[in-house]
């Protein structure tokens, strides 16, 4: 007598095959839980999302914010997964896939599944989402199987009437085909973001990342000057060439915004010299005088708004105190053909660092100008003026 | 893409109530806001002036009184005098805000006064020629509390889509509602929706400028009573994954689920909308819209006669 093999159960060897549920029919759930959950896990992360937004409206580069997005989407992944796997595991499917009347079934005896498979199941679609093909599997296998359906051992099918009856051949190929593209893709796109990394890990980012978050002050002067000093300064390099208007608006708008009343004149100048519009720079500079009339900045302002030939005399009466006017001056006095201050000025204006280019230009000028005037015979022999153009030549190899 | 679908929208005479009310929207639409021009709050907005709007808002801001101060944003004390992208997002929030507006018309200039007396004058000229345009006399803000706003807003729309978008979900639940309930049902709802989401407005941005329009709070009301009073139905939706044979087409699914599909997102976006700042889509309005129906609805499933 042969006794029947207890390992063997002959109502599983004999189970009708499921009906398979239609890839359409599976897609339209998706899109149905799509829109049911994206709503209801945006309200769940809604806070984090409120603070994220804070975050960035105070500061685009925070690094903060960064770190928060990152735990955004664990958040939203891990909210995904959780929800579909608690579906799956008590009402055989998604609200799409019930409502279209697919359920998922376990593998290979088509009971329901647990809630260890279903989370396993809703994971390893997440995985496999990046990639697609592990999704896209569905069109080829026999079944209508996925990735994440093999690997967790579960099955979609209908209670329709109707099931699937698998893939054609023309389909498989076709998403063969194509995953061998998608695969040569992929690996272009990773070598290229090889290559973006390295380059945003290179020095030329960090150096523009730490320009950035010096903020809107002029580079150009030293960080530990401050006040007045630092405003005259700017001015100055402004004037010179070295500062943009941009970041002279910027540092007169920190004079004027700041507490007290010190430097709001010198500031006015400055806002003054920065404006695009001349109606608009005229209203700034009387407002300096306004402020101060008998100041340095008062005289600076009526210096810039004057065509005089005199006014070089504005400049003189304060003293010459501020490195603005001392600029200024120099300017003045070589467009003039005053060379003896100019030069005079020239010297002084060596031990201040950051104007070597303007000096050496005036400097150019000025020696031009002592040289065609004597070649013309107008100005009388200086010795002042000999040593500048010899100290000139000399230094520049010129005969 | 997936969108309700009435049935049998050619019986047009069945639902007078529906259509008028649409007709009445599109009607103000066209007579009052298509083609308006420019806002004048163009000049104000530029950059500059934002900038000096913000610095001055920082120093009006910390000599509220505390029990005002205490509304204010938290990310108001990081704010830094001097960082020019700052102070034009504060000077943008600042410009909305009708207590600001005063102290500026009536305070002593500050920091850079020419700046100060420019901006006084644009904010000046914004407020005149905002109480001319049709946005402002229509719609609800702190400044019209006690004028039939109220009612004027709801059939007020500012462009052709949020018209459209509007119209097509009063269109779609107007027609169920007055088809079980009848045209008062949905008159009431309409009006009333209207008011709770504009009283929800008014109670969180108690002092801002920029009026409400639009016929959200309302739709949200008849959304929300729909789908919870009358729980067992199914709604028509047509669904399109693409435009070919079988990827398209129509699906029934319970009235509950338009929570998650039209009005969960609403709750979302005011919750995830950062304090303080205006982000073009009156959430609030939307919620006490939606929390007005949702009583309403309850109240009707409690003391209706069961059938």
């Amino acid at each position: 007598m042969v006794y029947p093999d207890p390992d063997f159960e002959e109502s599983k060897a004999h189970s009708p095959l499921p009906r398979l549920a239609p890839v359409m029919d599976r897609l339209l759930a998706f899109l149905i839980d799509f829109l049911i959950f994206s709503p209801v896990i945006g309200l769940a992360i809604s806070g984090l999302l409120k603070e994220i937004r804070t975050l960035l409206l105070l500061n685009p580069e925070s690094p903060e914010a960064g770190v928060l997005w990152i735990l955004l989407v664990i958040a939203v992944v891990a909210l995904a997964i959780f929800s579909e796997a608690l579906c799956l595991s008590l009402m055989g499917g998604s609200p799409g896939q019930r409502f279209l009347h697919l359920r998922v079934r376990s593998l290979p005896d088509q009971g329901p599944i647990d809630f260890v498979q279903a989370l396993s199941r809703a994971a390893l679609w997440w995985l496999s989402l990046p990639w697609v093909m592990p999704l896209l599997s569905v069109y080829t296998h026999p079944l209508r199987r996925a990735f994440h359906d093999r690997a967790s051992d579960t099955l979609v099918v209908t209670d329709r009437g109707v099931g699937d009856l698998g893939p054609l051949p023309l389909e498989r190929e076709f998403f063969l085909s194509w995953s061998r593209m998608f695969l040569i893709l992929v690996l272009f796109g990773a070598t290229l973001s090889v290559l973006r990394l390295q380059d945003l890990i290179s020095q030329r980012h960090f150096t523009q990342q730490a320009m950035s978050e010096a903020g809107e002050l002029c580079l150009e002067v030293p960080a530990e000057l401050a006040g007045v000093r630092r405003l005259d300064r700017v001015v100055a390099t402004f004037l010179a060439g070295g500062a943009d208007k941009e970041c002279l608006d910027h540092e007169a708008d920190l004079m004027l915004w700041s507490a007290g009343s010190a430097g709001k004149a010198f500031a006015y100048l400055a806002k003054g010299l920065a404006a695009d519009e001349s109606d608009v720079s005229t209203v700034y500079l009387n407002k300096a005088c306004e402020v101060e009339s008998k100041g340095e900045a008062c005289a600076l302002a009526r210096f810039a708004s004057s065509t005089e030939e005199s006014r070089s005399s504005l400049l003189r009466a304060q003293g010459l105190s501020t490195l603005t006017s001392r600029v200024l001056l120099l300017r003045e006095n070589v467009d003039r053909g005053e060379l003896a201050s100019a030069a005079a000025l020239i010297r002084d204006l060596r031990a201040e660092k950051g104007f070597e280019d303007y000096l050496s230009r005036e400097e150019v000028r000025t020696v031009w100008k002592i040289r065609e005037s004597k070649r013309q015979g107008r100005t009388p022999a200086s010795s002042e003026l000999d040593e500048v153009q010899r100290d000139f030549e000399e230094r520049y190899e010129l005969q | 893409m997936i969108l309700a679908c009435p049935e049998s929208p050619q019986s047009w005479h069945k639902r007078p109530v529906t259509w008028c009310l649409v007709a009445a929207n599109v009607f103000i639409f066209m007579l009052f806001f298509s083609g308006l021009p420019d806002s004048s709050a163009s000049q104000l907005l530029r950059d500059e002036n934002l900038r000096v709007a913000g610095e001055i808002y920082l120093r009006y801001e910390k000599n509220l009184p505390p029990a005002q101060r205490l509304r204010q944003p938290a990310w108001l004390d990081e704010m830094k005098s001097g960082d020019s992208r700052q102070m034009e997002m504060l000077g943008s929030m600042a410009v909305r805000d009708r207590r600001f507006l005063d102290f500026v018309e009536n305070s002593p200039p500050l920091g850079d006064e020419i700046a100060f007396a420019s901006l006084r004058e644009k904010i000046h000229q914004f407020r005149d020629n905002l109480s001319s345009q049709p946005l402002h006399r229509f719609g609800l803000n702190s400044e019209r509390t006690k004028s039939f706003a109220w009612v004027t807003y709801q059939f007020s729309h500012i462009g052709w889509m949020h018209l459209i978008s509007n119209m097509a979900f009063l269109l779609f639940l107007g027609w169920v509602i007055e088809g079980i309930w009848g045209g008062g049902v949905l008159l009431l709802l309409y009006l009333t929706g209207g008011f709770a989401g504009g009283l929800l407005f008014l109670s969180l941005s108690p002092a801002g400028i920029i009026p409400m329009v639009g016929a959200s709070g309302s739709v949200s009301a008849l959304i929300s009573f729909y789908s919870l009073a009358e729980t067992r139905r199914r709604v028509r939706y047509y669904f399109m994954l693409l435009p070919w044979q079988n990827l398209h087409g129509f699906v029934y699914l319970p009235t509950l689920l338009i929570w998650p599909l039209y009005l969960v997102s609403d709750f979302a976006g005011l919750i995830a909308a950062p304090e303080g700042f205006i982000t073009g889509v009156a959430y609030s309005a939307h919620v006490g819209g939606a929390l007005l129906g949702a009583t309403l609805a309850l109240n009707f499933r409690l003391f209706r006669q069961p059938t």
